[in-house]
C-alpha cells in the first residue's frame, strides 16, 4: 500500500506538522542544554563527552518515535526531521553547557 | 587520546573571576539577545499586506494543491479547472499589478520600504554583535576564565588565548573572547525555546542571510502565475480511484493479492 502514497504530503495539515517540529526542537534543546549540565558535572572529557551527546541524541530519537507509536509519518515530514532536527543549534547548545557545567564544578573549586 | 593533557596543567582561578567575568558575559548576551529580539518586532510591526496581495498568493497557493491532488477529482471537474485556471494566470485574473515590470521601481515607496527594512534588520542585528564582541575584548582582557572539556588543534590558540600572553599554557584553558563565542553560538537554542523559532535574537547563524538585501519582488507573482500557467497546461488526468474496491479489500484482508493478478490477468 505504500506505493499508493504520494510522495508530496500536501494532503496533511501543514500547521499541526510545524508544531510537531517545534515541539520535537524544544525537547531537543531542553535535552541538550540538561545533558550538557549533566555531562559537565559528571567531568566528561574529550570525545566521552561527544559519545554522550550521541547516546542522548538516540534516546530522545527513541522517546519522540515512542509517543509517535513509531508512526512517524504521519506526524513528520520525514525521518530527518525526528532525528536530527535543528543539529546545529542543539550541539552548539550542549556544547556550552557542557563546558559551563565542567567549569563550574571541576576548574573552580 | 588526550588524557594526558588535562592531567599535565592545573591552575588555580580565583572564584571573584566566576562571578565578574563568566557570569556577566552570558547574562548580558542573554539579555542583549532579547532585546534585539524586541526591537526588531518593533521595526517591522508595519507590514500589511493588500487585498490585491493576499488574492495572489493565494491562487498560486490553490493552483499547487490543484496539481498535487489532481488524481483524486473526477474527469470532468478536473477539465473544468484546468481550462478555468489555465486563462485565470494566463490573463493575470488575479494579479495584483499585471503591469508590473521586472525591476519595478526604486522610487516606488513600497519598495523603499521594502528595503530599508531590511536594511533595519540587518544593522539592528550586526552593530549589537560587534559592540558586545569590542566590550568583552577590551573589557575581559587577560583574564584566564575557563578550561574546554575537550581537546582543540593548537592552531586555535592564536584565536582562543587572545590577550593571554603565556607560550606554553595549555589550549584548553581559554580567554574571554572565546567564552563569548560560545555563548553566541550555544545562546540561540536557548532563544528559540523562550522566543520562539521565528526569533530575531541574532544567533550566528542568521547573520549571513540578513547580509543580503532584500530582492526586488515586484513582478515574482507575475512570473510564479505565468509558469503555474505552463504547468496546468501539461498536466495529466488519471483518475487515482479506479480499483479502490480492489485496494480497500487488499488492504483489511478480505482478499489476496494473489486473486487481484488472476483477476487482472
Amino acid at each position: 500500500m505504500e506505493s499508493s502514497i504520494p510522495s508530496k504530503f500536501e494532503k496533511l495539515n501543514v500547521v499541526s506538522m510545524m508544531e510537531n517540529n517545534q515541539t520535537a526542537q524544544a525537547i531537543r534543546i531542553l535535552a541538550s542544554l540538561f545533558g550538557g549540565f549533566a555531562a559537565g558535572i559528571m567531568g566528561l572529557t574529550g570525545w566521552s563527552g561527544i559519545i554522550f551527546y550521541g547516546i542522548l541524541s538516540v534516546v530522545i530519537f527513541f522517546f519522540i518515535l515512542l509517543k509517535a507509536k513509531f508512526q512517524y509519518t504521519k506526524y513528520f515530514n520525514g525521518i530527518k526531521d525526528v532525528l536530527v532536527g535543528d543539529l546545529f543549534s542543539n550541539f552548539l547548545c550542549y556544547v556550552m553547557f557542557w563546558t559551563l557545567g565542567y567549569a563550574l564544578v571541576h576548574v573552580y573549586e | 587520546m588526550a588524557g594526558s593533557m588535562y592531567e599535565s596543567q592545573d591552575l588555580y582561578l580565583d572564584p571573584s573571576i566566576k562571578y565578574w567575568v563568566l557570569f556577566p558575559i552570558m547574562i548580558v548576551m542573554f539579555l542583549v539577545g532579547i532585546l534585539r529580539h524586541n526591537i526588531t518586532t518593533i521595526l517591522s510591526v508595519n507590514q500589511s499586506l493588500s487585498t490585491g496581495e493576499v488574492k495572489e498568493s493565494l491562487a498560486v497557493k490553490y493552483g499547487r494543491l490543484f496539481i498535487a491532488n489532481k488524481n483524486y477529482i473526477p474527469e470532468s471537474t478536473f477539465k473544468l479547472r484546468k481550462n478555468y485556471w489555465y486563462d485565470a494566470y494566463n490573463s493575470g485574473k488575479y494579479l495584483n499589478d499585471p503591469n508590473a515590470t521586472a525591476n519595478g521601481d526604486m522610487l516606488d515607496p513600497a519598495n523603499m520600504e521594502s528595503t530599508m527594512t531590511g536594511m533595519k534588520k540587518a544593522f539592528a542585528n550586526l552593530i549589537p554583535q560587534y559592540v558586545l564582541m569590542s566590550w568583552v575584548s577590551y573589557f575581559f582582557a587577560g583574564f584566564v576564565i575557563i578550561k574546554l572539556p575537550f581537546y582543540l588543534p593548537t592552531r586555535f590558540k592564536e584565536m582562543f588565548q587572545r590577550g593571554i600572553d603565556t607560550q606554553n599554557l595549555d589550549i584548553s584553558w581559554v580567554s574571554s573572547l572565546s567564552w563569548y563565542f560560545f555563548n553566541l553560538f550555544g545562546l540561540g537554542g536557548i532563544f528559540s525555546l523562550i522566543l520562539g523559532s521565528n526569533n530575531s535574537a541574532g544567533s550566528a547563524k542568521d547573520i549571513a542571510p540578513q547580509m543580503q538585501m532584500a530582492p526586488n519582488q515586484k513582478d515574482r507573482f507575475n512570473k510564479l502565475h505565468k509558469s503555474l500557467a505552463e504547468e496546468v497546461k501539461i498536466v495529466e488526468h488519471s483518475w487515482a480511484l479506479d480499483d479502490i474496491e480492489d485496494q480497500i479489500l487488499i488492504k483489511y484482508g478480505k482478499k489476496s493479492p494473489v486473486n487481484n493478478d488472476k483477476k487482472n490477468k
